[in-house]
């Protein structure tokens, strides 16, 4: 565990809806609030139509939210104008989950790391040369492939290019959007492992978004469950996982599979479907599937509360 | 036995050259068992399975071997006798459930479809078993005029299920049937196939990259790289005690939800071409086990304890 010292990044309210039609809209992020520290690994998991990834893109004004506040250093970077928020981007950085679509097919290697560092005018030739081959070996790609076009190189050899671009700037703060879910498990287990060194060695704070809840208890300090837009429930990891408060929580980490044949916990088979974020009115989202639902539920919005040291949940059924 | 595939090979013959997708696959299937088919991307899985009901594409040519189903040889029947087997005999799940339906008819007149091609009855008799078939699956009877569209994934692979088992089918095959779904209705939908399994007894093949998922219904899983499988045994045995060095490698690359502290141990070397099948064992180039037969000629599968069989020379060496 890194040290925790200051807050890096503070969501407040954050709100992104998407107009779909006149009058009807996706509440994609409806109001959700999170920290984290300096240094953390924060996880933030959900299923389809949760809004981790509008939440990720948010939290870096990819996508502009409606209302809300993200504080990166005590300072609301939604306030920021164009030529400040481009000078920031040096420190907020992203790395995404399809790597090979995301890297300009006609740049070799060493044009796309070193392109970053173009852009924001690191140096002279001498200078971004050192630097990239300095970031090529921390993310380990081998000198050889510097000539070679994404098209080349496998999966895993592409997300480290997007990593090596994601850290050439010196970031504190980089967005992991599902960065291993496109990879087979042997690339996977590599690329967890570089963002697990890089984070201690370069002292990186990562929102770490994916429904793979085993690669994000394995890499996470702390997580954040959403469902619907909302958030569930917030805890750290080994918290979350021994004792899950929230009904979908302990719903969702009853359906991950895992290899132990020995050690299955019982499993929670939830009814219905995961419905879409439409036109949401007052209520627990998660109503229509909960398997504790009471009448409450269905009219009232349960507020996020601290029920435990630093473990927090949205539920009726803790008062 | 019901299913016997012997020494299968499959090639694709495209304008960049052969791609060599299965190389001499070997195994069976006993009357009312599950088995569970596991590989990476490109391991030659699915290839397999669409071989079996012969739906392979155009460029897809099966070079060499039997498949034996109830001791007749797929491989060598007619186009009209494998018409009979589809659907009736033999059922498939296929991958993505989006694009599996045909858009333009209700889910209602698609299971009805494959009722009446297979069964001398009416009309109404075939959309009574459909709306049978509905509620078996979990789906109400109102919703069977309803058009995929108007269905989510989850919904959509139950519907899948229900023209697959609506004939009763003496093996039922799915590939990769939950991939494309959330956590949340990948346990809803298993744990339908489950019930179902046990009310039909029907014997099943699930192929799969998520080892995890294996062990929820299947007795017995094969390993296949590269075309071939290299190690098939009961759950527990090859769970417990796996006796090839590329299982061994999944396992021990894999995060594990009930084991977050795992260390997490790629396999070397990259994942195999399937253009040029190097001599020997199919797995040497990466193996950290390697010695001096493994490059000369592939191991055969060999029994290493009852029941559990390996294709690799270090573990021939000590039974």
């Amino acid at each position: 565990m890194s040290l925790h010292r200051k807050k890096k990044i503070e969501v407040r309210n954050l709100k992104k809806y998407f107009e779909i039609a006149k009058s009807t809209f996706v509440h994609a992020v409806d109001d959700i609030s999170f920290d984290i520290m300096e240094g953390e690994i924060l996880g933030l998991v959900g299923e389809s139509g949760s809004g981790k990834t509008t939440a990720g893109r948010s939290v870096l004004r990819l996508i502009e939210p409606d209302s809300g506040e993200v504080l990166f250093d005590g300072q609301n970077i939604l306030d920021f104008d164009h030529h400040e928020m481009k000078r920031r981007r040096r420190d907020l950085q992203i790395i995404f989950q399809d790597p090979v679509s995301v890297l300009n097919p006609r740049k070799n290697v060493f044009q796309l790391i070193s392109e970053p560092l173009r852009i924001h005018q690191y140096g002279g030739r001498k200078a971004i040369r050192e630097r990239v081959c300095y970031l090529a070996e921390k993310v380990g790609l081998s000198g050889e492939i510097m000539s070679c076009y994404p098209h080349e190189l496998d999966g895993g050899r592409c997300q480290r290019v997007g990593i090596a671009r994601a850290i050439a700037l010196d970031p504190s703060f980089i967005v992991c959007d599902e960065p291993v879910s496109a990879l087979d498990v042997s690339e996977q287990a590599q690329v967890l492992n570089l963002l697990e060194q890089l984070s201690t060695e370069l002292n990186l704070t990562y929102l770490f978004i994916s429904h793979d809840l085993s690669v994000v208890r394995r890499l996470s300090h702390r997580i954040v469950v959403l469902y619907l837009g909302m958030v569930m429930e917030t805890a750290s990891a080994k918290e979350l996982f021994d004792t899950p408060l929230h009904p979908y929580t302990r719903a969702l980490l009853s359906a991950v599979p895992t290899l132990n044949i020995d050690k299955r916990r019982e499993r929670i088979i939830l009814k219905g479907d995961v419905p879409t974020p439409i036109n949401f009115g007052e209520g627990c989202r998660f109503f229509r599937r909960c398997p504790q639902a009471m009448e409450v539920c269905g009219g009232v919005t349960p507020l996020l509360k601290e029920k435990n040291t630093s473990h927090f949940v949205a539920c009726h059924l803790y008062k | 036995m019901i299913l016997e595939v012997r020494d299968l090979a499959v090639e694709y013959r495209t304008l960049e050259g052969i791609v060599y997708a299965v190389n001499g696959m070997d195994f069976e299937l006993q009357k009312g068992h599950s088995l569970g088919i596991v590989g990476e991307t490109g391991a030659g899985k699915t290839t397999m399975a669409l071989s079996i009901l012969r739906l392979l594409p155009r460029q897809g040519v099966i070079t060499r071997g039997r498949i034996l189903f109830e001791k007749e040889d797929l491989v060598k029947a007619k186009e009209k006798d494998l018409q009979k087997i589809r659907g009736d005999k033999i059922s498939m799940v296929f991958q993505d459930p989006m694009s599996s339906l045909n858009p333009v008819f209700t889910v209602k007149q698609q299971i009805a479809e494959v009722v009446k091609i297979h069964r001398q009855v009416s009309n109404k008799e075939a959309d009574d078993r459909a709306i049978e078939m509905l509620r078996a699956v979990g789906i109400s009877e109102d919703r069977a005029d309803n058009y995929p569209h108007e269905f989510s994934g989850g919904m959509i692979q139950r519907v899948m299920i229900a023209i697959a088992l609506s004939c009763q089918p003496k093996l039922l095959i799915l590939d990769e049937p939950t991939t494309a779904l959330d956590v949340t209705i990948q346990a809803q939908v298993l744990d339908l196939v489950k019930r179902l399994r046990a009310e039909f007894s029907t014997s099943m093949i699930l192929i799969t990259h998520d080892l995890g998922i294996v062990p929820e219904i299947c007795d017995e899983v094969a390993v296949v790289y590269s075309g071939r499988v290299v190690e098939k045994g009961g759950i527990g045995d090859v769970y417990k005690d796996p006796r090839h060095p590329y299982t061994e490698g999944l396992f021990n690359c894999v995060p594990d939800i009930e084991d977050p502290d795992k260390k997490l141990i790629p396999i070397s070397g990259l994942s195999p071409s399937s253009r040029l099948i190097p001599p020997g064992c199919p797995f040497h180039p990466r193996c950290k086990d390697r010695f001096d037969p493994c490059d000369k000629s592939a191991p055969r599968f060999a029994e290493v304890s009852p029941g559990h069989y390996a294709a690799c020379y270090k573990y021939r060496e000590c039974c």
